[in-house]
């Protein structure tokens, strides 16, 4: 507005000052002029018209109003995928691929029928907005067509119509989101869910790809490789080479006649044979060459098995179709020379499994041993009494379990192992092993899973069936006697003393009625805390004993004064003590239970060995020594108590189990634990003896179930067991011609919720217990990847699960008769073993190697580990390999020294890969200056979970003239995804159009014209008019003014 | 020319290996000792005063005796390093003065025979007495000339022999050295006026004991000279003592003895215990650790045992049994290991009582089953003294102090007749259990016990399960 006022002041002096500048001026050019009298009086009206139209504006006319219908236009958007399944930017014909877009959106538009304004947008992994298509040429190149964000695009588009009177996309595209062309139902998903509801309809037109805008020989096959398979896909008969299958499709565009392609896999110096396969319409195993049939555009083959034997962990696969495919067949092809008319892809390859076998017997299981020689898998057996040293930090070598696919456990006692601490870690680290994918097998009676073995462990927690409590049929009524200590050290820690209160409270809580409870504080004498009595709910429980603490605390007061404070916990006599129960009980007329549990809380900073040890002197004066373990197996074996335990760590809250501690960094909780786990050792001594456990500062299992027996299953034996003969684990196995007879039984089940009982036993429920003398147990809770359908899981738990458990000892003599020498059950153990077995590697590197624009050879690594390895480092080397020439039959020299141990002599160059945890990248610079064939060295360092150093190395040959080039899609001719984009368009309201036969439906796009709008004029410009008016008009009257005056 | 370089070259390597060979030897032997050094620190109830240290002087002795100059002999010398290394696991002040007295003699006279033979022939009695041989100790002694004897050296030598053997609770040694050197006027004064005396107490002749009482009384005899002379009821002499005692020391335990009003006995407990507890808080304000015991608290548990405090008592009685077993093998490992579990053994007979009055009949039960494990356990330790105990707890404690200060419950009588049984009185032991018997007042599981022990005359029967009252 200011600007306003400033013109009308300017205005109002030059309308003033006019005649006078006139003036001025002519006088100094010496000009004179006449005037007349019907200027003048034009000129006088002008200006007071003039003057009175400004001053109506300056008091504040300065809008006009006008109300008008209005016109509204649909907003439409044209999406067009330029990714590299459909199009590359530097093919030939790229330019009408983009034009035909033009003409389509045209046509598409005008068939619509409404005015509309017109957006056109490419995309791929990005995208980019266009006038038009025709000229988005350099955007094709710029947009990274490796991937298809179609989510990402169509939320994009619906952002920005958002609020428009009507939209509609336009989306051309073949619906694949990989350059592979493999289905991705996550993205089609996301699209779903943005468009559901039908408010911004889709047309799609789907876009198949045509050769010609995209890169080099269209003509070739191209071949996808799948995800590589569990072993669910393989049967009997596979089981000797069973590790890596991978399903291979062959894409190729439809041939007017019969073809041949050849399939290589070069892995080390050995040419695979991989002709071990079947394609579909393809020939049958054994042949060289696939055979492609006229006019087929793919060709299935059955996963592909690659030999385990040959060195390297990399192989390159080649795929050529021979152009003069008569006469059939050529040899083989393994070292085609040519690069244009192939493809190479660099796949992983799983090593053979490494097998740790745990084994606390004495004498040798051949059966083991002659599985493994059949599998052809490495086996390293460790005797558990072994294993603390092993593991141990100092170890020269120390053995991690990580580096294992498969643990085998054969007539384990956790006992065996070392003490409390060691048990807790290793075991736990077991357990750590089967979370993280690794594979556990567990053979042994039921000593291996009851009292003194692993029912109380951390094993249990991926044992697939529950082991049974003893007893657990009709609630028993329990024996439970606490016994805490209450020596000064623990006593005058509030916080800890009262998690020590909230276990003993918390085990005693499932308590059945009738139970009998007694709790006493202990440190070289007894408090009676709680005296024996019958259970009267947990509530009452721990009323009396925090009271009785309060009391405790008052003696413990006085005698503090005396310097009396109580001593640490004399475990010895604190068990003597525990035993005393049983004569209260008979002395107040109890009826005492069958089951007795004693729970020792004790203070794990301070084991009191002096009272660990006692002696005494008999009647006779002899002299006997005597020590807290050895009590507490005469409690156990004479009197059936059941002693656990549970150490506490000074400080808040509890620990978590020794595994997870002794891996935490936390320097607070590794010294808590550190402080306590000597007493926690002693305590487990005991508890162990006295057939139970001890945990260190946990709540773990409530007392009830605390060292569970294991009922025998051969109690509950059924006569004759019926089998499922369908199920596929009996697949190839002579179950009805052997007759069942002979070996009372397999059942493959779990305990767990949900599981079946997969044998048809007609009528069996799962709660009638073990029906068998054998159990193969399973566990399907713990899924194996990938992850499939609900049927799928099932089946594949049927076959075998990682933890299998054999509920009988492996050592029965190998007698005719018994169970390792029957045939059937050695099939069914293989089969048993060969599932658990995990089927990622610890380390996985997918290393893809490609060929740029520049013809560089890039590497990108992914690297993938099963454990918390952090890598800090991958360095890559390319060693020389000398290599004869390809013989006739195009395999390469054979008998050649190929040794990989042996000194590969200073690598040709070494570099360092840039990257950060899972994905680094190197460029091995321009391919020309590579040798024809190297070999490539990948070492990855970094820290392990405990920060120790650790590095592994992968090696593989590469053959860089075989590399494709990236930019070649490997989608080829798989054609437009329709389902999906059926979908898409019915969820959004819209329909799929084809773009031969554009039918598009008229009455999809509704404009309302019925609203009105009202249309502003803006008077300011109309001052300014009117000002230069009253300049002109001044201008005229000054001018005939000087001529009337001259 | 390849080789010498290699031969130069290989030298320092050969020594190289050498010296960690060395080093890891000495390592080795290090951890050995070391863990020889745990081994020795550990109570030991089947040799608690680590004799092992008596039969090395002996060994080292015979050794040098037998050679010429033992300085050269290697048995010798190796005995003499065994001997150091004994007392440096295990060495106490009157140890290490005995050994290096002992060294010293036989370094300064290693050519003069007859001194080592004399030498050698007084620690074959030490050695003798303390395995309660008396016969061959006497021997020993008799045979070593008076002449010797006399010597200043070997005088101190006897003095640190009889201290070592007194303050390590071989009553029968001194009693012994006593009775043997007394007569021929060569007693060291420190055998004469002290460990003979107290021998006498406590496991000779009372009457002997009786001329040194009042000469000696004010030492650190304390309040024997008066109990003795209680015992051999001369009376007045008893009253005289406690006169001049009381005058000393306003505060001490045998006037208790002579109070027989209950009200003026709990006037003076009080001065006591206000005594015991000063000590007992100081103490434990010493102490950093709550656990750890106090160091001066002797005869708290005998001082609230007196004035009737049985748990308390009881309680530091066996603190102080433990806290001394868990001491390495130095000063206060000594005899008090013994008396701290009588007064454990006494406190917790009259607790028991307590308990039984209180109506905790089974707790009772279970007190005195502990109890009697206990006796077990430390008859079989004053074993070791040649029974150096027994006679003061039977005859003093017990027949003076608690039965007039406390009376005699069945739960002492099951002790006393324990005892008694100990000291192979077997009547007496069978009449004081038939005497707690009759008073059928104890449990059922004590009862049986009980009758048990009496038809059979010996408390050599297991009725109850002996684990029942392990502990």
């Amino acid at each position: 507005m200011s600007l306003t006022i400033l013109g009308l002041i300017l205005a109002g002096l030059l309308f003033w000052l006019a005649p006078l500048l006139r003036r001025g001026l002519d006088r100094l050019t010496g000009v004179s002029r006449n005037q007349r009298a019907s200027v003048l009086v034009l000129s006088l009206l002008l200006r007071g018209v003039v003057i009175g139209m400004i001053a109506l504006l300056w008091l504040g006319l300065t809008q006009f109003r006008q109300t008008v219908p209005l016109e509204t236009r649909a907003r439409i958007d044209v999406l067009l995928d330029v990714s590299e399944s459909l199009v590359h930017g530097d093919a030939p014909a790229v330019a009408e691929y983009l034009a035909a877009a033009d003409r389509l959106s045209a046509n598409i538009v005008r068939d619509l029928g409404v005015d509309a304004d017109v957006r056109k947008r490419v995309f791929a992994e990005g995208s980019q907005e266009l006038d038009r298509f025709a000229n988005g040429l350099n955007a094709v190149r710029d947009l990274n067509g490796a991937a298809t964000d179609l989510s990402a695009i169509v939320a994009e588009t619906l952002a920005a119509g958002a609020g428009s009177p009507a939209q509609v996309i336009v989306l051309m595209t073949d619906g694949l989101t990989t350059r592979q062309g493999a289905e991705d139902p996550d993205q089609i998903t996301q699209v779903l869910q943005l468009l559901a509801g039908g408010e911004v309809p889709v047309l799609v037109v789907p876009q198949n790809g045509n050769p010609a805008h995209r890169l080099e020989r269209p003509d070739s096959p191209r071949f996808i490789i799948g995800e590589a398979q569990n072993l669910s896909l393989l049967r009997q008969g596979d089981l000797e080479n069973r590790l890596v299958a991978l399903p291979v499709d062959l894409a190729i565009k439809p041939q007017p006649e019969q073809r041949v392609a050849y399939l290589g896999a070069l892995q080390g110096e050995a040419v695979q044979d991989l002709f071990r396969f079947a394609c579909l319409d393809g020939d049958p195993v054994g042949t060289a060459a696939i055979i492609i049939s006229e006019g087929a555009d793919t060709v299935s083959c059955s996963p592909l098995i690659l030999e385990q034997e040959t060195e390297g962990a990399f192989v390159q696969m080649t795929l050529a179709l021979d152009d003069a495919p008569e006469p059939v067949p050529q040899a083989r092809i393994a070292q085609p020379v040519l690069p244009d008319n192939l493809q190479s892809r660099i796949i992983p390859a799983m090593a053979i499994p490494r097998v740790l076998w745990l084994d606390g017997g004495q004498q040798p299981i051949a059966l083991i041993d002659t599985v493994m020689e059949e599998l052809n898998w490495q086996i390293e057996r460790v005797t558990p009494e072994d294993l603390p040293r092993r593991t141990g930090v100092d170890a020269a070598e120390p053995l991690d379990f990580f580096d294992f696919d498969l643990i085998i456990m054969t007539d384990l006692a956790p006992g065996q192992i070392g003490d409390g601490l060691s048990q807790q870690v290793l075991l736990g680290e077991v357990e750590d092993f089967v979370q993280r994918g690794g594979g556990l097998f567990i053979a042994g009676g039921d000593e291996t899973f009851g009292v003194k073995g692993l029912a109380a462990t951390p094993i249990a927690q991926v044992l697939p069936v529950n082991v049974d409590p003893k007893g657990s049929s009709g609630d028993p009524k329990v024996l439970a006697v606490g016994v805490l200590d209450v020596s000064a050290s623990l006593f005058y820690k509030p916080e800890t003393l009262d998690r020590a209160v909230n276990y003993i409270v918390e085990s005693f809580a499932p308590l059945s009625e009738g139970s009998l409870v007694r709790v006493f504080g202990f440190s070289d004498e007894v408090h009676e805390l709680v005296p024996l009595d019958t259970f009267q709910g947990v509530e009452a429980l721990e009323t009396q004993i925090r009271d009785a603490l309060s009391l405790l605390a008052e003696e413990f007061e006085r005698r503090r004064q005396l310097g009396l404070q109580p001593e640490g916990l004399a475990m010895y006599d604190a068990l003597a003590e525990t035993r005393r129960s049983l004569i209260m009980a008979q002395e107040a007329g109890l009826d005492l239970p069958d089951e007795r549990r004693v729970l020792i809380i004790s203070d794990g900073a301070d084991p009191d060995l002096g009272a660990f040890l006692s002696w005494r002197v008999d009647e006779d004066g002899v002299f006997q020594r005597d020590n807290a373990p050895a009590l507490a197996a005469r409690l156990n074996s004479e009197d059936d108590f059941i002693i656990n335990g549970i150490a506490m760590a000074y400080g808040e809250g509890s620990l978590p189990d020794a595994y997870t501690v002794l891996n935490s960094r936390d320097a607070t909780l590794r010294q808590r634990f550190g402080i306590a786990s000597e007493g926690f050792n002693a305590l487990f001594n005991v508890s162990q003896a006295g057939g139970g456990y001890a945990y260190l500062d946990q709540f773990t299992i409530p007392i009830g179930q605390l060292a569970r027996r294991m009922t025998t299953y051969k109690d509950e034996q059924i006569e004759e067991p019926s089998f499922n003969q369908q199920h596929r684990f009996f697949d190839g196995m002579p179950v009805r011609d052997y007759g069942v007879g002979a070996i009372s039984g397999y059942s493959i089940l779990s305990a767990r919720d949900g599981a079946r009982f997969i044998l048809g036993q007609p009528g069996y429920q799962p709660e009638e217990g073990r029906p068998l003398d054998l159990a193969l147990w399973t566990d399907w809770v713990l899924t194996r990847s990938p992850q499939s359908t609900a049927e799928g899981l099932i089946e594949r738990a049927a076959l075998g699960g990682r933890v299998s458990v054999l509920g009988t000892s492996l050592r029965d003599g190998g007698a005719e008769d018994s169970l390792s020498n029957n045939a059937i059950f050695q099939v069914a153990l293989a089969r048993a073993l060969a599932w658990a077995t995990r089927t990622d590697p610890r380390d996985a590197v997918g290393l893809e190697l490609t060929r740029d624009s520049r013809n560089h050879m890039l590497l990108a690594l992914d690297h993938q580990s099963i454990d918390p390895f952090a890598p800090t480092g991958f360095v890559a080397e390319l060693f020389a390999v000398e290599t004869g020439e390809p013989g006739a039959d195009g395999a390469t020299a054979e008998g050649k020294d190929t040794d990989a141990d042996t000194d590969r002599g200073e690598p040709l160059a070494r570099f360092e890969l840039t990257g950060s945890e899972r994905r680094w990248l190197g460029d091995f610079g321009p391919i020309r200056e590579l040798p024809e064939v190297f070999e490539l060295r990948i070492r990855g360092e970094g820290t392990d979970r405990q920060g120790r150093a650790r590095a592994f190395e992968k090696s593989g040959l590469i053959r860089p003239a075989l590399l494709h080039r990236q930019t070649e899609p490997l989608a080829l001719d798989r054609g437009a995804d329709l389902p999906s984009l059926r979908a898409l368009a019915l969820a959004s309201g819209g329909t799929v159009l084809d773009p031969e036969d554009l039918a598009v439906p008229q009455a999809l796009v509704q404009l309302d014209q019925t609203g009105t709008r009202e249309r502003v004029w803006d008077l300011t410009w109309a001052l300014v008019v009117l000002m230069i008016t009253a300049l002109i008009a001044d201008y005229l009257i000054r001018e005939y003014l000087s001529e009337a005056e001259s | 020319m390849a080789e010498p370089m290699m031969a130069r070259h290989a030298f320092p390597l050969l020594r190289l290996a050498l010296g960690g060979l060395i080093a890891l030897v000495l390592a080795f032997g290090l951890l050995v000792a070391q863990a020889n050094r745990a081994q020795a620190q550990a109570f030991d109830p089947q040799d608690p005063y680590r004799r092992v240290f008596l039969d090395m002087m002996l060994t080292f002795t015979s050794s040098a005796e037998r050679s010429e100059d033992w300085t050269n002999d290697w048995d010798s010398l190796r005995a003499a390093r065994d001997l150091q290394e004994e007392l440096r696991l295990c060495g106490t002040w009157y140890r290490t003065d005995l050994v290096n007295h002992l060294l010293e003699i036989m370094n300064s006279n290693k050519e003069d025979t007859n001194l080592l033979v004399a030498v050698s022939g007084i620690l074959r009695a030490a050695v003798a007495f303390s395995r309660m041989d008396e016969e061959g100790g006497k021997l020993s002694l008799s045979v070593v000339p008076d002449d010797i004897i006399v010597r200043e050296d070997i005088q101190v030598l006897i003095d640190y022999i009889t201290r070592y053997m007194g303050i390590e609770d071989q009553y029968y040694a001194s009693l012994w050295f006593g009775q043997v050197l007394m007569p021929r006027g060569l007693a060291p004064p420190g055998l004469a006026d002290n460990w003979y005396p107290k021998a006498e107490f406590l496991v000779g002749d009372l009457e002997r004991f009786i001329p040194f009482a009042e000469t000696a009384f004010d030492s650190d005899f304390l309040d024997w000279p008066i109990t003795a002379a209680m015992r051999l009821r001369r009376d007045d002499l008893a009253s005289r003592l406690q006169a001049r005692y009381d005058a000393a020391r306003p505060y001490n335990i045998t006037k208790l003895l002579f109070l027989e009003s209950p009200t003026a006995r709990a006037a003076h407990c009080q001065g006591l215990l206000q005594g015991v507890r000063d000590r007992l808080l100081q103490s434990s304000q010493l102490t950093a650790q709550a656990e750890a015991a106090s160091t001066d608290v002797r005869f708290a548990s005998w001082t609230l045992l007196l004035c009737g405090q049985f748990a308390d008592s009881r309680r530091s009685a066996r603190k102080q049994a433990w806290f001394r077993q868990s001491q390495r093998c130095g000063f206060r490992r000594e005899s008090a290991n013994v008396t701290d579990f009588y007064n454990a053994i006494l406190s917790g007979s009259y607790l028991a009582t307590e308990q039984r009055k209180n109506g905790e009949a089974l707790r009772s039960a279970f007190t005195l089953e502990e109890i009697v494990a206990e006796i077990r356990q430390v008859l079989y330790l004053d074993s070791f003294t040649g029974m150096g105990h027994i006679n003061i707890v039977l005859d003093e404690d017990i027949a003076m102090y608690m039965k007039h200060l406390h009376g005699i419950p069945p739960e002492l009588r099951v002790v006393e007749g324990l005892l008694e049984e100990a000291r192979e009185n077997t009547d007496l032991a069978v009449r004081a259990w038939r005497a707690a018997l009759d008073s059928e007042e104890l449990h059922e599981r004590w009862v049986i016990t009980l009758q048990a022990w009496v038809e059979a005359g010996s408390s050599r029967v297991s009725i109850i399960d002996a684990t029942d009252s392990a502990g």
